[in-house]
C-alpha cells in the first residue's frame, strides 16, 4: 500500500517536472530565437506599424497593428462572453424551469467540449456571410467585403468562451450563502431585483471570469485566423478585417523560412503573446481563487 | 378587536420525507412580543419561515394547513404578497449585504418597493437607523461597507433594514444567539422599545430572555405544540405534563 502511494507520488512529480521543463524549454527557445529581431528593432518591434518581411535584406518587423487587433478582439470577445454568461446565469437561476436549466447545462457542457476549429469553420461558413449580408461592412471606412472582420472573430470567440465564463459566474452565484437569498426574499426582492444584488455579491468572480476569458481570447488562434480576414489594418471600426498576433503567426509561420528575419520576428510575437496571456490568466485565476476562499465574497 | 397578527391552524411542514412541524395551531395577538420556545431542532425556525413563506425556498419543502398573516391566508389568497410585504425578518446570524454600504443596506427595502427617493429616502434611512439604536454610531460613515461593522452593529443594521420597510410584524429568529452579552442586552432593549409599535415574534431557546421580553408564547417540542399562552404558565409546566400532552397530540393524528 505505502509502496504504491510512493510510486504514484513519484510518477506525478516526474510528470510535473517534465511539463515544467518543456514549458521552460519553449520559453528559452523562443527567447533565443527572438533575440535577433529584438536586438534589431528594439522597442520598435511593439511600437512600429510596419511589417514587411520582404523589404531590404532583413525586412521590417513591427507588430503594433496586430497588437491592437489582439486587444480589440480580446476586449470585444470578453464583453460578449461576459454579457452572455451573466444573462444566462440570471435566466437559469431566476427564471428557467428546472428542465430548461438542465438542458441548457448539458448544451453548455457540449459546447465547451467542441474543438475550436469547429467554431472557426462555423464562423467562416455561417457568421461571416451573415455579417456580409447584413451590410455591416458598409458602416466602416475599410469595411470587409467578405464578412471576415474583428467583430466576426470576436463574436465567435465570445460564443466559444461563454460556457467557460458562465461556469465561473454560475459557481460563484451558487456559492452565495443561502442566508442572503432569504434576506432578499424577506425584503420582497424577486427575479431581476434579487439577481442584481446577488450579482453585486459575486462581482469579483465576474471580474475573474472576464480576465480568464480575456487571457484565452488573446491566445485563441484557429477561430481568429479563419474569421478575422488577415489584414494589416488599424481596426478602429469593428467590421474591418485585421490581424491579431496569433493570426499573424498562424498565417505566416509556414513561410517563415523564406525571409531571413521572419522566424525570429514570429518567435518574438509568440513570446509577447505567451507573456500577455499568462499574465491575465494568472491574475484571473488569483482573483477567482480569492473569491472562492472568501466564500460568498464581500 | 382586530384580527390577530398571525393565526395558524393544523400547520404541518415537510422537508422532503421528514416532517418538521405537526399540526401546529397558534394565535399571535397584535401589539405584543410573542415567544417561540423549545430545544434545538424542535422547529422554531421552520415555524417562523412558514409564516413568511421563506420555507418554500428550500428544495422539497411542503406546507399544509392554514397560515393567516395580518388577516390574509398567505398560502391561498391573491393578496398574500401585499400582506407579506408588511412583515420583516431578522436572522439568527447577522446577514447585512457585505458588498453594500450601511446606507444602501437600509435603503434596499424601500427602494425595492418604490417607497421613497432622494431626501425622503435619506429621512427614512435615518429614522430606521435611529429606531435600531445605530444612528449615532454610523451617521458619519453611512457610505462605508456594512462588513466594516462589529457583529452587534451588524445585527442592529439588519433590524434597521427590516424596519425601513415599516413592517407591522417583525419575525426575529434568535437575534441575540451569536452576540456577546453586552450586545445581546442592547438588542433586548431594542426589542422592548420596538414592541410598542410592531408585533414581534421572537424565536429563542433562552427561557429567561422570553420571560424578560415576551408576554405570551408557545413551547414546541419535536415539531409539536406543547403549550401556548402566557409565558409564565408555559414555562412552569412540569416535565411529565409536557410528555403527557405530547403523547396526546401524537395520538390525535
Ligand atoms: N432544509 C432542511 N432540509 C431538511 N431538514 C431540515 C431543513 N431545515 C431544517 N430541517 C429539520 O427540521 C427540523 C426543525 O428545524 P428548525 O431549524 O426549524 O429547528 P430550530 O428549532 O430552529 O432549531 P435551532 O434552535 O437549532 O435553530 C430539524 O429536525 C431539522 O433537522
Ligand atoms: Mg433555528
Amino acid at each position: 500500500m505505502r509502496r504504491s502511494i510512493d510510486v504514484i507520488y513519484l510518477g506525478v512529480a516526474t510528470a510535473t517536472a517534465i511539463v515544467i521543463a518543456i514549458a521552460a524549454a519553449i520559453v528559452l527557445a523562443l527567447s533565443i530565437e527572438s533575440s535577433g529581431v529584438l536586438a534589431r528593432e528594439g522597442l520598435g518591434f511593439v511600437l512600429s506599424p510596419r511589417w514587411s518581411p520582404s523589404e531590404e535584406r532583413y525586412g521590417f518587423y513591427g507588430v503594433a497593428l496586430p497588437l491592437v487587433g489582439t486587444l480589440a478582439v480580446g476586449v470585444q470577445a470578453t464583453a460578449i462572453a461576459i454579457a452572455l454568461s451573466v444573462a444566462a446565469v440570471v435566466y437559469l437561476h431566476e427564471y428557467a424551469p428546472r428542465r430548461v436549466r438542465e438542458a441548457i447545462g448539458i448544451a453548455m457542457f457540449a459546447m465547451a467540449a467542441l474543438p475550436t476549429v469547429v467554431f472557426g469553420m462555423w464562423g467562416l461558413s455561417a457568421v461571416a456571410p451573415l455579417v456580409r449580408e447584413a451590410g455591416l461592412g458598409s458602416l466602416c471606412a475599410r469595411g470587409s467585403p467578405t464578412g471576415q472582420s474583428v467583430f466576426t472573430a470576436a463574436l465567435v470567440v465570445g460564443l466559444m468562451l461563454t460556457p467557460y465564463a458562465s461556469s465561473v459566474v454560475s459557481a460563484a452565484y451558487d456559492a452565495v450563502p443561502f442566508t442572503y437569498v432569504e434576506a432578499l426574499h424577506s425584503l420582497g426582492a424577486m427575479g431581476f431585483e434579487r439577481a442584481r444584488v446577488l450579482l453585486g455579491m459575486v462581482k469579483r468572480s465576474i471580474a475573474a471570469a472576464a480576465l480568464l476569458s480575456f487571457g484565452r481570447a488573446v491566445g485563441e488562434t484557429t477561430i481568429v485566423a479563419l474569421t478575422i480576414g488577415s489584414a494589416f489594418n488599424l481596426p478602429l471600426c469593428p467590421f474591418e478585417p485585421a490581424h491579431t498576433v496569433s493570426s499573424l503567426i498562424a498565417s505566416q509561420y509556414g513561410n517563415a523560412f523564406l525571409y531571413p528575419g521572419l522566424t525570429s520576428a514570429l518567435s518574438a510575437a509568440a513570446l509577447l503573446l505567451l507573456a500577455a496571456s499568462a499574465a491575465t490568466t494568472a491574475l484571473g485565476a488569483r482573483i477567482a481563487r480569492a473569491a472562492v476562499a472568501r466564500g460568498g465574497e464581500a | 378587536m382586530r384580527e390577530p397578527a398571525v393565526r395558524t391552524r393544523e400547520l404541518s411542514v415537510w422537508y422532503g420525507q421528514s416532517q418538521a412541524l405537526h399540526s401546529v395551531s397558534i394565535t399571535v395577538p397584535r401589539g405584543t412580543v410573542y415567544a417561540v420556545l423549545g430545544p434545538s431542532g424542535c422547529g422554531k425556525s421552520t415555524l417562523l419561515r412558514a409564516i413568511n413563506k421563506l420555507v418554500l425556498l428550500r428544495e422539497g419543502a411542503r406546507v399544509e394547513g392554514l397560515v393567516e398573516v395580518l388577516g390574509v391566508d398567505v398560502y391561498r389568497d391573491h393578496s398574500a404578497e401585499e400582506a407579506l410585504s408588511r412583515v420583516g425578518m431578522v436572522f439568527q446570524t447577522p446577514n447585512p449585504f457585505p458588498h453594500l454600504s450601511i446606507y444602501d443596506n437600509v435603503a434596499i427595502g424601500p427602494r425595492l418597493r418604490g417607497m421613497a427617493k432622494g431626501r425622503e429616502l435619506d429621512k427614512l434611512v435615518r429614522w430606521a437607523l435611529e429606531k435600531a439604536a445605530l444612528w449615532d454610531e454610523v451617521k458619519d460613515r453611512l457610505k462605508s461597507p456594512a462588513s466594516s461593522l462589529s457583529g452587534g452593529q451588524q445585527q442592529r443594521l439588519c433590524i434597521a433594514r427590516a424596519l425601513a420597510t415599516m413592517p407591522e410584524l417583525l419575525l426575529m429568529d434568535e437575534p441575540t444567539a451569536n452576540l456577546d452579552p453586552v450586545n445581546a442586552a442592547k438588542i433586548e432593549e431594542l426589542i422592548k422599545e420596538l414592541s410598542r409599535e410592531v408585533t414581534i415574534i421572537l424565536v429563542t431557546h433562552d427561557a429567561e430572555q422570553a420571560k424578560r421580553l415576551a408576554s405570551t408564547g408557545v413551547l414546541l417540542f419535536m415539531g409539536r405544540v406543547v403549550s401556548e399562552g402566557p409565558i409564565s404558565s408555559i414555562l412552569s409546566r412540569s416535565y411529565s405534563s409536557i410528555i403527557q400532552s405530547l403523547v396526546a397530540s401524537a395520538r390525535r393524528q
